[in-house]
């Protein structure tokens, strides 16, 4: 029962309880029925996030804006595929390539088409605005319809080969685009306009958090959650579990392509080494950090793990990050130790031997092997990458939050009603380890 | 080329590829986990042999010739196969036994994540640049002794699965765990002896192909690894016979679309297969169909 203390501890903790008082801004807009109401709710947001664009030019480098903008657009990729693999159950390894596919053709058309609609605007604003509309209707379209490519195998496979399968569209949707040598083939296509923004990416961001929410909570999304639970199950009681699946890869990779154009016309190039297979597993972690089926907790580890990639630059972060890890498997393996604490002292050395061993070993690095480590540091953001995905796998299966969201409500909870759902993802993962038990 | 040449130049990639589907195939009937990893350790396999040649000062043919350049040779493959071996035990040691009874994707997303650190961790160890490989083999028979080799190998694979106790006991577990284990079998060492077994196969791979090639750089696995996947899925996952056959074919696969001109295309060849495998056959061409339970 270590995962529901957990949760308690993140969800009762001092800071959290002081804010719990304050309406969520979410439930404010969801809530309004009338349509009057939400039109003027939703021209407030676009004027708040014009607001925070003009705050963020101005009192903020690029840097910081860029890793704003990352994180935005991490979080359409990381909510989105927590839609197939957390809320529906299945695994999908090609985020990537669906990235790849509304990328490229955003870039095509705001590469080709783009410029002669513009000229026939009067205001090139207005103009550039309506190609960058079009082109990620474009690119969500295209996205889709790779998803439901990927989505109808996915009415035969489970699990591992599931997966395989995923990561080998994302590998042929590559391979192909290297070979159309209209959008660069493998060089990459470059030259492309600027038109994402904070706003665009913000707007999306969160029109993408809100359709996966209210999709999670619909009827459609039960019969997902239906499927993920036992599809036999559900395909009994006559849940359309096809229709499930492939809506679920459908919509997922329906964002996964706006996400790539939003990146493409950030960086105002397409190359396809931007959309390989470690790119899926970015994504991955991030779903499986913050907990398969919580929307929150993907958008939690969606930015942490954008910063993870700035600290990770310098040695001195990813000797941070590597001690922090140290420290969150002690915290984790405790409760297995409680009673070999409670007999003798020795139990503390039980407990501690891994992170003690580690820890050391982390502090010689640093202290002796720094100039080495120094010079490899770009190939040690994907160790650290590895080793938490490990670390989290042996010693909390279910992610951060588990299946739990962190709303406001749930801040307001009290401390003995923990979600019967939570409740249940967290008794069903607890990791057994024999390897442990047979040392006590 | 000739389609004589095309023949062999398959034959010879397809063997390669047999040998690093064993290990997955051997691993996936006792734990039915795809180790992910296993490409990884094919790519540690040509590091192995890399370092073992400088080791022994072998850095370019082999013109000596007699008994001490074979044995040189021989000495590089076992010591390249032997930490490969001892690397596949420690992975399934400290990975994958603390997960054995968790549900399948944790396993999965914890071999994806040992797969990355081999992968990123040799790219710290040994740098990311490619690193050319001695020619360890005359060339004019380079190809012959590729062949022979893996063929040795795979013999002795099946001698060992077939005829010897271990062996009996990995076809145990692999056709019930829990019964093979109250039958008085050891499955814990049986599955480390199977990881060990496999890893090295995979070793050996790494350095015929790395001798092949002739560079080796930290992600040559990556590739090699999922296509040889995509040869035990073929031949149907599980079944050792399955796997070389299914190697063989993606070896002559390959080899053709390359022939064919459209080599941009290599790699796209082994997911296609992939795809219509899991499409119209998915228990592979020699697997048995299993009614799922529920």
């Amino acid at each position: 029962m270590n995962g529901a203390r957990f949760a308690d501890f993140a969800v009762h903790s001092r800071f959290l309880i002081v804010v719990s008082g304050i309406p969520s801004p979410v439930s404010l807009v969801m809530n309004s029925r009338s349509l009057p109401a939400k039109i003027a709710l939703s021209a407030a947001v676009v004027a708040l996030l014009l607001g925070v664009q003009a705050m963020l030019g101005r009192y903020f480098n690029e840097y910081v804006q860029q890793i704003v903008l990352y994180a935005g657009i991490n979080i359409i990729l990381a909510v989105s595929l927590n839609l197939i693999n957390g809320i529906t159950g299945q695994f999908s390894l090609g985020h990537a390539g669906f990235m790849a596919a509304g990328a490229y053709s955003a870039a095509a058309f705001t590469f080709y088409v783009g410029p002669q609609i513009t000229a026939r605007f009067q205001n090139e604003a207005a103009g550039s605005n309506v190609v960058f509309i079009v082109a990620l209707l474009l690119s969500a379209a295209a996205a889709g319809i790779a998803g439901l490519l990927v989505g109808l195998p996915s009415l035969r496979l489970r699990g591992d080969y599931l997966a395989i399968v995923t990561l080998g569209f994302g590998q042929i949707i590559i391979v192909l685009i290297t070979n159309i040598r209209e959008v660069g083939g493998a060089a990459g296509m470059t030259g492309l306009p600027l038109m994402t923004n904070f706003v665009w990416v913000a707007a999306l961001m969160v029109l993408c958090v809100l359709s996966v929410r209210n999709l999670a909570i619909s009827h459609l999304g039960r019969s997902m959650k239906a499927v993920r639970e036992d599809e036999v199950a559900a395909e009994a009681v006559g849940v359309d579990t096809t229709r499930a699946k492939v809506l679920a890869f459908v919509i997922s990779s329906m964002w996964a392509g706006v996400a790539g154009a939003l990146q493409a016309h950030y960086i105002q190039s397409a190359h396809p080494g931007s959309f390989t297979f470690i790119r899926s597993i970015e994504v991955v972690i991030m779903v499986v950090l913050g907990g398969l089926g919580s929307i929150t907790g993907a958008v939690v580890t969606a930015v942490l793990l954008t910063g993870l990639t700035e600290v990770l630059r310098s040695i001195t972060g990813a000797f941070a990050v590597g001690l922090s890890l140290v420290l969150f498997a002690a915290v984790l393996t405790l409760p297995r130790y409680r009673s070999a604490m409670r007999q003798s002292a020795m139990g503390w050395l039980l407990w501690l031997r891994w992170p003690l061993l580690s820890g050391v070993a982390l502090v010689a690095g640093f202290v002796f092997g720094r100039d080495w480590l120094e010079a490899r540091v770009a190939a040690l953001r994907f160790v650290i990458y590895a080793l938490i995905l490990i670390v989290l796998m042996l010693l909390r299966p279910q992610g951060l939050l588990g299946r739990g969201e962190l709303s406001w409500s749930s801040l307001r909870r009290s401390r003995s009603a923990t979600t019967p759902e939570a409740e249940g993802a967290s008794e069903r993962s607890e990791p057994v380890d024999e390897g442990v038990r047979g040392t006590l | 080329m000739d389609i004589t040449q095309q023949l062999i130049n398959g034959l010879t990639q397809g063997s390669i590829y047999a040998l690093i589907a064993l290990g997955y195939t051997m691993v996936y009937g006792v734990l039915r986990l795809i180790n992910f990893a296993h490409g990884d350790v094919y790519m540690l396999g040509a590091y192995g042999g890399f370092f073992a040649a400088s080791a022994l000062g072998v850095t370019s043919l082999i013109d000596k010739g007699g008994s001490a350049g074979i044995l040189q040779v021989a000495a590089i493959f076992a010591i390249g196969m032997l930490a490969c071996a001892l690397i596949g035990i420690f992975i399934e040691r400290f990975a994958y036994r603390p997960l054995r009874s968790s549900p399948r994707l944790t396993s999965l997303i914890t071999a994806i994540g040992v797969s990355m650190l081999l992968e990123f961790g040799g790219q710290a160890v040994f740098t990311p640049e490619p690193r050319p490989f001695p020619a360890l083999i005359d060339n004019r028979f380079l190809q012959v002794t590729i062949v022979g080799t893996a063929l040795a190998l795979m013999v002795g694979l099946q001698l060992i699965v077939t005829r010897t106790r271990v062996g009996r006991a990995m076809r145990a577990v692999s056709l019930d765990r829990a019964a093979a284990s109250l039958m008085g079998i050891n499955t814990d060492v049986i599955i480390a002896f199977t990881f060990a077994l496999g890893s090295a196969l995979a070793a050996a791979a790494g350095i015929l192909n790395s001798i092949y090639t002739p560079t080796i750089d930290p992600l040559l696995g990556v590739m090699a690894g999922l296509k040889a996947f995509v040869a035990a899925v073929l031949g149907g996952i599980g079944n050792i016979p399955g796997a070389v056959l299914g190697g063989l074919l993606m070896g002559f696969a390959e080899t053709a679309v390359v022939a064919a001109g459209y080599s941009s295309y290599r790699d796209a060849v082994a997911f296609g297969i992939l795809i219509l495998v899991l499409l119209l056959r998915p228990s592979g061409l020699l697997g048995r169909v299993a009614a799922e339970k529920v």
